[in-house]
């Protein structure tokens, strides 16, 4: 197996998060001689691990301007460690960083890159990538001659490693590779990061690490038996079996672009929600979906669910049959009420 | 970039929203197009635009398409043009009166990342945003199809294609579940199986 690079940005305590984890885990896999890349304000934790798991070399850009996450100084750093590194295959976690600015260094190092890899093997001492396309409608096998070969991995799709975890042999364990800091000017950017926007605490519905994705579709909307339409109350009961199922909330573009228009619709649910076609796919053990009768949330959005379920009213629903394990044909409002109560 | 005929279909639409000039290219918008190729296509037509101000240039473009959402052109497109500011997955660019601009970034976990960029030029690969779409305007329709039909008609050949790029297999999902439809169970009962079935593990 041709030589390896794993770049990793670090936490502001010097650790790796659990993307570059899983990334850590591939790269071990795959089998070639390892160097570890770290960019960030402090990196020895970070490197700690990395030689236990078998890293040989390791080296790291620090210093105040690189813990920014910023294109220019981001790339900056990876294009410095990589030539330093001279590997052919330059893996990574598709954290947004890295997603931002892994792009602008392939073609900096005349290399190519390939975004959101869902599986990594070795075919005939060469690395095979597995990604979707058209929206996880379709899944390639892909090769690459060109070399260096950027590689963002997407989360969850290997395990995080650990020192627990059984390719960290002794002798790899035993690993003692030090650090060997990459000096690089920091450009100079016209870019300043002055902060995170995001809902307070109490008001996050999106939890990448739930166990559950709570799908909620336009039908919470739409009139009711009773001929009216009940927002408040689809507002309340969903966000009731979010809390107390401590899940994830996604939402179908119907429902999204409803409350992008402007009208009195579910205000937590914003495009950060979109599940399918123009959403995300995001991994979560379990997603049950309610008033859906689209294919964007069943196909496309559940592509990485692994189990699921459905409150439809539509018994021949045709995107629920097939895709879910279980559709309940039942008013959502009457379920949810009664889940929210046993949850409560 | 893309087929001459798509294009046009696209342009039906889209010319009626605002005024611009179109610089086309007739080249494959297919999933399996390379980002490394595609980038080197648009900014070589970038750069043949006359009279074009890099030094002021806002390169915009969609974060991820929906055939191969790479996620990658736009990057390699600007470092082709010379552009080390640069932003992905933005929601919203707000520009401020002395021309600095803010950027909202999607970051995970549903946040956003707040920058500050003093001035162009910069490019930005653009997600979902907050706006909605510009109304259809015929008057701007009909200007714009006026210059559109002459820029598909000159638009260059160009190859968004890898040699060096191998596709070993392409398959669809085949996974067809065994669904068990619960006509007539009480909401109640069906609230007790689904809470069940959360707490499994």
């Amino acid at each position: 197996m041709e030589s390896i690079l794993l770049l990793a940005h670090t936490e502001a305590d010097g650790t790796l998060a659990k993307p570059a984890l899983e990334a850590l885990t591939a790269a071990l896999e795959l089998g070639g001689e390892l160097t570890v890349g770290l960019v960030g304000g402090a990196v020895e934790p970070a490197a700690n691990l990395a030689a236990a798991a078998g890293a040989r070399r390791i080296l790291a850009v620090t210093g105040e301007p690189f813990t920014q996450p910023r294109y220019s100084t981001d790339a900056a750093a990876a294009e410095a460690i990589a030539r330093a590194a001279g590997a052919a295959i330059v893996l990574a976690p598709a954290t947004a960083r890295w997603a931002r600015a892994l792009p602008g260094v392939a073609y900096r190092l005349g290399g190519r890159i390939d975004t959101h890899a869902t599986g990594l093997a070795e075919r005939d001492g060469a690395p095979a990538v597995n990604r979707w396309f058209y929206r996880q409608r379709m899944e390639a096998v892909l090769t690459r001659t060109a070399r260096p070969w950027l590689v963002l991995l997407d989360a969850g799709c290997f395990a995080p490693w650990s020192e627990a975890t059984p390719q960290a042999t002794p002798a790899r364990a035993a690993g003692s590779a030090q650090v060997e800091f990459v000096a690089v000017e920091a450009p100079q950017s016209r870019t300043t990061v002055t902060g995170i926007q995001a809902p307070k605490a109490d008001e996050q519905t999106i939890r990448p690490d739930a166990k559950l994705l709570f799908v909620a579709g336009a039908g919470w909307t739409k009139k009711q038996p009773d001929g009216a339409v009940h927002v408040e109350e689809a507002q309340l009961l969903i966000l009731g079996a979010l809390r107390g199922a401590q899940a994830s909330l996604g939402g179908s573009k119907s429902l999204v672009d409803l409350s992008g228009e402007g009208q009195a619709v579910l205000p937590f649910m914003t495009h950060l929600n979109q599940v399918g076609q123009t959403g995300s796919t995001p991994r979560h053990q379990k997603g049950l979906s309610t008033c859906c009768h689209g294919e964007e949330p069943h196909v496309v959005g559940w592509r990485f669910v692994t189990e699921r379920r459905a409150v439809n009213l539509d018994p021949n629903c045709g995107w629920s049959r097939g895709k879910a394990d279980v559709v309940y044909v039942a008013d959502a409002f009457a379920v949810v009420r009664e889940l929210n109560r046993l949850l409560g | 970039m893309g087929p001459k005929a798509k294009l046009q279909q696209v342009m039906m639409t889209v010319a009626q929203k605002v005024p611009f000039e179109l610089v086309a290219l007739d080249g494959s918008a297919s999933g399996f197009t390379d980002s490394f190729a595609t980038a080197a296509a648009l900014a070589g037509a970038i750069e043949a635009i006359p009279g074009l101000d890099k030094s002021r240039l806002l390169l915009f473009g969609g974060w991820e398409s929906a055939s191969r959402g790479a996620g990658s052109t736009i990057q390699m497109t600007a470092e082709r043009l010379g552009i080390t500011e640069q932003f992905q997955g933005v929601d919203r660019i707000a520009v401020r009166e002395d021309g600095s601009f803010e950027v909202l970034e999607r970051i995970e976990g549903g946040r956003h990342q707040v920058s500050v960029c003093t001035a162009p030029p910069a490019a930005l690969g653009w997600a979902t945003g907050f706006l909605p779409e510009p109304r259809n305007n015929p008057q701007v329709g009909m200007a714009n199809m006026k210059t559109v039909m002459p820029a598909l008609q000159r638009a260059k050949a160009a190859t968004a294609a890898d040699a060096g790029l191998r596709f070993v297999s392409v398959s669809l999902p085949k996974q067809q579940r065994e669904t068990r439809i619960e006509k007539n169970m009480a909401p109640e009962q069906i609230a007790r199986e689904i809470v069940a079935w959360i707490r499994e593990e």
